[in-house]
């Protein structure tokens, strides 16, 4: 067997670097985009429940420039490889990216400015790039006969897509016609749970099934825990979602307790998984992923402390950010300056040549400043959000943007170390 | 499944001794068996690949340890193909269980096949691990291990594809360098 005709089979399921690299370049871009709103808009974060401005563009740079682009691209690159199944198009995957991109720049133009046509804009697009995702992971799902817990997790968070997209619709068009939600405040609210409980938060339980066990090497998690996790989960944010809408406060509280009781059994997997691992040293990423375990459960706490009336001009903001700065960006950060070292080194393999090594593309130096500005950062602005101080909030958003552009140089450092092992591979078989 | 009289016996350590592999010959002739019948194999460890091709030609089998470097493997033309395992400190080397690891002339094999994931990569890291000098590992996978190239890379090792065996089975070698 030649290694090409191994590779072939490999690369029918591994799609061409670029095409990962592509959405993971525009999330660190996103990143720091979002911090930089923040930081500029910091004295309007105290006491912020909503409504068209910078802040809520910022919010969505996070949700989507981030961690739905960062969704985008693992989910094609490695939900291929460990269903064995390949993604249907590369140029929708393509489609999906250009949409996204140009869509979510322009929501967060519309968000800021309050223009409610380039808002509509921007919210199709986006829609459009969810809705094609959605439907290229269905189609890889779909062919899956094995993989109970990912692909049951997968499917809920895809439910939880479609609603999401519905209530995104609604919200958009209810700003671009003149308001006939009768309260839009309670249907924003409940998207934000759907989207990033819901699409977010159950894709991101799905990928550590894969993912966790794989980085410290470790024996899958337990299956029936994964699978009463994700359901639980599913059902937590239908019932928060439903008394949103409906203004039913028990049903939300309901909704919170089943989410931590379905949070309390997602980390009882990942700590089994940790306690067998075979990798005893796990860096900095896992520095991140498990503060992102500790904010997860954190974040529902605050949330019910908020739907209790529990001061809720200092909770209910306090709430937003630790749900997606803290618990999804945190975890999602952690996760990918993993991903981006390995999958550069899988793409480096060819015969009879090294790979370029994981530990020669991870730049640690930026990482660890990364690390030390992000917790900086969370710790702030939580301070400033429940003391309803603005300029911590601005501190807090100063040292997120440093952590940020820390990050930028660590992937750069990725990209220019793969080039550099590439370009020495051609010249050498040149020769 | 209690298995008596067999109709066939074969005793596949003196091939085995002779760097010989038997796996061609003992297909061939437990091919020839009508649907009922028996087979013997003796053999210096559990031959679970050939166990396995066997039992989609409708043998059901299981593995007993006798002695040292000494198994019997008695089978039977069912139609089910159950591959019975015996587990034992020599079946798995208090490895990875259900990842079997075995010698033969070509060297140390282990299949990790139907394992889920990360299982296979960490079967194999583990026993990688434990080797020395130039010793190298066959593995019998079901699948391209990706993930597992740049673990190996960090290591020192490397992965070369060698061959495709029955019913999707892809053998690799792993070795330093």
């Amino acid at each position: 067997m030649l290694f090409g005709d191994f590779m072939m089979g490999a690369r029918s399921r591994l799609l061409p670097m670029s095409i990962p690299l592509r959405f993971f370049g525009a999330a660190v871009l996103f990143h720091m985009a979002a911090w930089g709103l923040l930081l500029g808009y910091a004295d309007d974060a105290p006491g912020f429940m909503g409504g068209l401005s910078h802040l809520l563009a910022s919010l969505h740079f996070v949700t989507l420039g981030v961690l739905a682009m960062t969704g985008m691209g693992a989910a094609f690159q490695l939900l291929p490889v460990a269903t064995k199944k390949p993604v249907r198009s590369e140029a929708a995957c393509k489609a999906a990216f250009w949409l996204m991109v140009l869509g979510l720049l322009a929501l967060g133009h519309g968000m800021g400015h309050g223009d409610y046509a380039v808002l509509a804009l921007g919210g199709t697009l986006v829609v459009l790039a969810l809705g094609l995702f959605g439907l290229l992971v269905a189609d890889n799902l779909r062919r899956v006969k094995d993989m109970r817990v990912v692909t049951d997790q997968a499917w809920i968070s895809l439910g939880f897509l479609a609603l999401l997209l519905i209530l995104a619709a609604l919200l958009v068009a209810d700003y671009a016609l003149g308001g006939f939600l009768p309260d839009h405040q309670a249907v924003a609210l409940a998207h934000g749970v759907v989207a990033a409980y819901g699409f977010m938060g159950l894709l991101a339980m799905g990928f550590s099934f894969i993912l966790v066990p794989m980085f410290c090497l470790a024996p899958p998690p337990d299956v029936k825990l994964g699978r009463w996790a994700g359901w639980l989960a599913g059902i937590a944010v239908l019932l928060a979602m439903a008394g949103l809408i409906h203004g039913i406060k028990p049903l939300v509280l309901l909704g919170g307790l089943l989410g931590l009781i379905a949070c309390g059994l997602h980390l009882r997997a990942m700590a089994k998984v940790m306690k067998g691992r075979m990798r005893k040293q796990l860096g900095d990423s896992f520095r991140l992923i498990r503060l992102a375990w500790v904010l997860m459960p954190s974040s529902i706490i605050v949330g019910l402390l908020a739907a209790l009336g529990v001061a809720p001009d200092r909770t209910g903001p306090l709430f937003g950010f630790l749900l997606v700065f803290g618990w999804l960006l945190t975890f999602l950060l952690g996760i990918l300056q993993r991903i981006l070292p390995f999958l550069a080194s899988m793409h480096s393999v060819r015969p009879g040549v090294k790979p370029a090594l994981v530990s020669a593309l991870t730049a640690d130096k930026p990482l660890r400043l990364h690390l030390v500005f992000h917790v900086l950062a969370l710790a702030l602005v939580s301070a400033g959000l429940v003391g309803q101080v603005g300029l911590l909030v601005r501190l807090g958003a100063a040292c997120g943007l440093i952590g940020a552009v820390s990050y930028a140089l660590s992937a750069a450092h990725v990209v220019y170390v793969l080039r550099k092992h590439l370009s020495n591979l051609s010249q050498h078989s040149e020769k | 499944m209690v298995i008596s009289n067999p109709m066939l016996s074969l005793d596949l350590r003196p091939l085995l001794a002779a760097g010989t592999d038997p796996l061609q010959g003992v297909v061939e002739q437990a091919g020839r068996l009508p649907s009922g019948a028996r087979l013997e194999l003796e053999a210096p460890f559990n031959p679970l690949p050939l166990r396995r091709v066997l039992g989609q030609m409708g043998f059901s089998s299981k593995a007993e340890k006798l002695a040292d470097g000494h198994w019997r493997i008695s089978l039977e033309r069912d139609g089910a193909g159950e591959v019975v395992n015996s587990p034992s400190p020599e079946d798995c080397r208090g490895l990875t269980p259900g990842a079997p690891t075995w010698q033969d002339g070509q060297g140390l094999h282990m299949d990790v096949r139907g394992l889920p994931m990360p299982l296979p990569m960490l079967a194999i890291l583990r026993l990688v691990g434990s080797l020395e000098g130039d010793q190298t590992l066959l593995v019998h996978h079901d699948r391209e291990p990706v993930f597992l190239i740049p673990e190996l890379a960090e290591i020192g090792w490397s992965l070369e594809p060698q061959s495709k065996g029955a019913a999707g089975e892809l053998i690799f070698l792993v070795r330093r360098g």
